[in-house]
């Protein structure tokens, strides 16, 4: 019997003093992961060897007949230790009327999730192909003339298997090849993809975010301080996304009043940016790293506008918090290139940076520790690139501040498009100190 | 007290599995994890979710005769998967021998271990079944309310207990238990379209931070403060940017010992860090004030306890830095060579599927002739104004002069190599000898030999258990540590408070 088989019949069979199963949503997976990595310029060191990975596991939701909910993680092991994990579950069960929802079955959208040649290599049948992707990037540092690389690839091979008491039963196979590196710790970045990258697509990538490197070595004379021109860096303008407005549109965050908005704001479609920003989910793209095709609740991938003409619409839901709210749930993508913003005002990376002192920002210190709620930001931008007139400067070091819900309204914001990014830049005026 | 280990009596597994790399003519390390956790969180007066999980693992690293390393990791693992995984680490290994990739080979020569450690907890994993756990939890969120002022509560409880066994060819064979828990609350205020968070926390190894009286007090009492906080922050101005004589907590100082120094003293990065020379620790040179001394060791009850690297070697304290000059790196037997340190056993890793680095576990930063304090006086009795007091009392606030006091971490970065750092904190006050004013804290940031060359005077005896979890290389593992109750930075244009000019 297979490891999901063997949970799928634990969890339906379960029985404790008169109480048994009455509905359960299961979300299982087993992987296989494959990584090698570059640690200050030595390939596949102890800290970075040449590993494989090979895993399964998941979690559950559990309805009970008494009325009650549990829920819990599990990974694969003996039959003695999941029925420990259930019974604990079990005790602990709780009044959560909300939650006691198990999709029954619906169409599924097909979505090209799985690259065969992504698979052999997390499975290590194609072992040139991680190699291959650092040594390319070893190429990319030798160009730099970068004293130290660290860095990393990794091919993963993910089969899903989605199942309710109500009749869902759904399951994918994915892949992912990613890697991420970065040059004397000035500049770093990472791709993700679900199938191979193409022969010279790994050293056009890095050499697009290694473009300022040289540049970032040389402190630039006279650093601009007060208001300040700044483009972010599309890895940056993620964080600043990721953090402040995603974070902030969790259902479960909305629910419970630890977002910056409430749930009155999408019932009135409250205008909180600019009037041409939009956000809208993006599940569905072929062979994207934000695709997928069905949540671990048993939630089919659809596209969902989010925030249309500055105003807001919904959070992303899942099925407790969707009912808790009395809205639709909205599948969140896990990563950036499922959400599309959109901006009608637009430039090319270029463009953005020909005026009078802008700064670039690489990268940024302290996002994590950033009150999300409020919005207001303080960072340290130790790696960012002063430019004038289309021309870099040199480095310059301060600190970044402002309030990005300010900025999203602000007349100052634009699009930036940067190549091989699906996520824009922005460009905004900050506080720089 | 239940002493026994999750991979007791397994010897007959190791055993085949170490038979079988060795028959390969290759060293192997198996590193058995066992973790089980339970956790309950309440949103308000609800009880939002029980938790409970539970998983086993072994990773295997094998080094070939020349050094080189494959790495493989299974679950479930019983004789035919170790195995599995033991022929693909052998495979991996010789692959990249192969190739030419990087050879570790001080392993392979490295003493042997054996030893066993089993932490005193006030309470055992199973003292408490979920359903006591779920009630305990909600009354104590029902308390938390009471102190709430209206704000929205999230109260969180969590314990775990995990089991490690790391066996090594050539004998090393270590067995240990890591028992943590922990409560957090989190408050969100909100007026206006304006909202904003605080939290407290405490950790602990049992049920006992939950359930003790006198747990609950201190706790009860943090969250009143906090939720008290919350509120006046609402209302609270952004200060200015700006360099000034800077007080933290212990907690803000344990970030800095942490971000700014412990991070920078790691064996595997000297080749790019300001403590290294061509990849070499810089040992015996001066690099901040003489007062200053740093320390990291693993401490039985600590939230960072780990009482063996993830080689199998003792880990051991380590004096970074002893009155301002660099003593020892934080150092595993893979670099220790390379970097001219002894080893001290200090890596880590998150789970048996990852590999050890080093790292630091209970980091703490002590500053000669500390101002002592009342006696008897705990960290949680402070106000802003008595901290104030205190200043004044010991000649650090003088007429005319301020002081800009950071409370609350709410985490931080570093960049070893370019020496740069950043800690956020919940609030910021001004102290001057008129009055003590709130703002909003802008960042804390500079140049980490600008902030230990400015370390002035610490004030109240140590405190040790400010909690957070270290991210480096992507491996989440639990960190802690501290300093006196409060340590002054003099002001310095090389650290400063961010925000608007």
């Amino acid at each position: 019997m297979s490891f999901f088989e063997e949970v799928e019949r634990e969890v339906r069979d379960f029985r404790q003093g008169g109480v048994a199963t009455s509905g359960f949503r299961l979300s299982l997976a087993e992987s296989v992961v494959s990584e090698l990595g570059v640690e200050r310029n030595r390939i596949g060191s102890a800290y970075a060897p040449l590993s494989v990975k090979e895993l399964a596991g998941g979690s559950f939701t559990i309805g009970w007949s008494d009325g009650r909910m549990s829920s819990g993680s599990l990974s694969r092991g003996p039959k003695d230790a999941l029925r420990d994990v259930l019974l604990s579950a079990f005790e602990g069960r709780y009044d959560d009327p909300e939650d006691a929802i198990f999709p029954a079955p619906a169409a599924v959208p097909e979505v090209v999730l799985f690259s065969p040649e992504a698979a052999a290599a997390a499975r290590g049948q194609a072992p040139d192909i991680l190699p291959g992707i650092l040594s390319a990037l070893a190429g990319v540092r030798e160009r730099c003339a970068a004293r130290i690389m660290d860095a990393s690839a990794q091919a993963a091979v993910v089969r899903r298997r989605v199942v309710t008491s109500g009749g869902f039963r759904a399951e994918s196979e994915s892949t992912a090849v990613s890697f991420g590196f970065a040059l004397d710790s000035l500049v770093g970045d990472g791709f993700s993809r679900r199938g191979l990258f193409a022969p010279g697509d790994v050293e056009k990538l890095a050499s697009l975010t290694a473009a300022d490197f040289e540049a970032l070595r040389h402190t630039a004379a006279g650093a601009p301080r007060g208001r300040t021109p700044v483009v972010l860096h599309p890895r940056v303008a993620e964080q600043f996304l990721r953090t402040f407005l995603l974070a902030n549109l969790s259902g479960g965050a909305v629910a419970n009043g630890r977002s910056r908005f409430v749930a009155a704001d999408f019932r009135d479609r409250r205008r909180c940016f600019r009037e041409d920003f939009s956000l809208r989910t993006s599940p569905l793209s072929p062979l994207s790293p934000g695709s997928f095709r069905f949540t671990e609740e048993g939630v089919p991938a659809r596209e969902v506008l989010l925030v249309e003409k500055g105003c807001v619409l919904t959070p992303l839901l899942g099925l407790k918090h969707g009912r808790k709210l009395g809205m639709e749930p909205v599948p969140s993508p896990s990563a950036i290139e499922g959400f599309v913003f959109g901006l009608a005002s637009r430039a090319g990376r270029e463009e953005s940076l020909s005026g009078s002192r802008t700064l670039l920002v690489h990268s940024v210190l302290g996002m994590h520790t950033q009150d999300h709620v409020r919005g207001e930001y303080s960072l340290l931008c130790p790696q960012g690139v002063l430019y004038e007139e289309g021309r870099p400067l040199g480095r310059v070091t301060g600190t970044l501040n402002g309030s990005f819900f300010e900025d999203l309204r602000s007349e100052a914001l634009c699009a930036v498009e940067f190549p091989g990014f699906a996520c824009p830049g922005l460009a905004l005026t900050a506080e720089l100190s | 007290m239940d002493d026994r280990l999750a991979f007791d009596g397994m010897d007959e597994l190791t055993g085949a599995l170490l038979r079988r790399i060795e028959e390969q003519g290759a060293h192997g390390v198996l590193r058995f994890e066992d973790v089980r956790s339970r956790s309950v969180s309440v949103e308000g007066l609800r009880v939002d979710a029980v938790d409970a999980s539970a998983a086993r693992g072994l990773g295997i690293q094998v080094f070939t005769p020349a050094g080189h390393c494959g790495f493989a990791a299974v679950d479930d693992p019983d004789l035919p998967r170790g195995l599995i995984a033991a022929d693909r680490a052998v495979l991996f290994a010789r692959a990249a021998e192969r190739a030419g990739l990087e050879a570790m080979p001080a392993i392979l020569s490295a003493p042997s271990t054996t030893g066993r450690a089993v932490p005193r907890v006030r309470s055992g994993f199973d003292a408490m079944r979920p359903g006591e756990i779920r009630d305990e939890t909600l009354a104590l969120a029902r308390e938390v309310g009471e102190v709430a002022g209206g704000h929205s509560v999230r109260l969180s409880f969590f314990i775990l207990r995990s089991d490690w066994r790391i066996v090594r060819s050539g004998g090393t064979d270590v067995s240990f238990r890591i028992p943590r828990s922990g409560l957090s609350v989190l408050f969100t205020a909100r007026r206006d379209g304006e909202a904003v968070r605080t939290s407290a926390g405490a950790t602990g190894t049992s049920f006992e931070v939950l359930r003790s009286p006198e747990e609950r007090r201190r706790f009860l009492h943090r969250s009143a403060l906090a939720a008290d906080l919350a509120g006046r922050l609402l209302d609270a101005p952004a200060y200015p940017a700006g360099s000034y004589p800077i007080l933290i907590d212990y907690a803000l100082a344990k970030g800095l010992a942490h971000e700014a120094f412990g991070h920078a003293a790691e064996s595997d990065g000297l080749d790019a860090s300001i403590l290294g020379r061509d990849g070499r620790f810089r040992h015996g040179e001066t690099f901040g004030s003489a007062n200053v001394t740093i320390i990291d060791e693993s401490i039985e009850g600590d939230n960072a306890y780990q009482p063996f690297g993830g080689n199998g070697g003792e880990r051991r304290r380590a004096v970074i830095l002893e009155r301002g000059v660099l003593r020892e790196a934080l150092a595993d037997l893979h670099t220790a060579g390379r970097a001219g340190t002894p080893v001290t056993g200090a890596e880590r890793q998150s789970s048996f599927a990852e590999v050890p680095i080093p790292r630091m576990s209970n980091i703490r930063m002590e500053v000669a002739d500390a101002v002592p304090g009342p006696a008897g006086r705990e960290f949680d009795d402070w106000t802003p104004e008595s901290v104030r007091d205190l200043l004044r009392e010991s000649g650090d606030l003088v007429d005319g002069g301020k002081v800009v006091f950071l409370s609350g971490y709410r985490g931080g970065q570093v960049n070893p190599a370019l020496g740069d750092f950043v800690f956020h904190s919940t609030a910021l006050y001004e102290l001057t000898p008129e009055a003590v004013r709130l703002f909003r804290p802008g960042i804390f940031c500079g140049r980490i030999e600008a902030a230990l060359h400015s370390i002035r005077r610490g004030y109240g005896p140590l405190r040790l258990d400010a909690a957070g979890t270290c991210g480096k290389a992507g491996q989440g593992v639990p960190s802690s540590g501290g300093s006196h109750h409060f340590v002054l930075l003099s002001e310095n244009p090389a650290v400063r408070i961010g925000g608007r000019a």
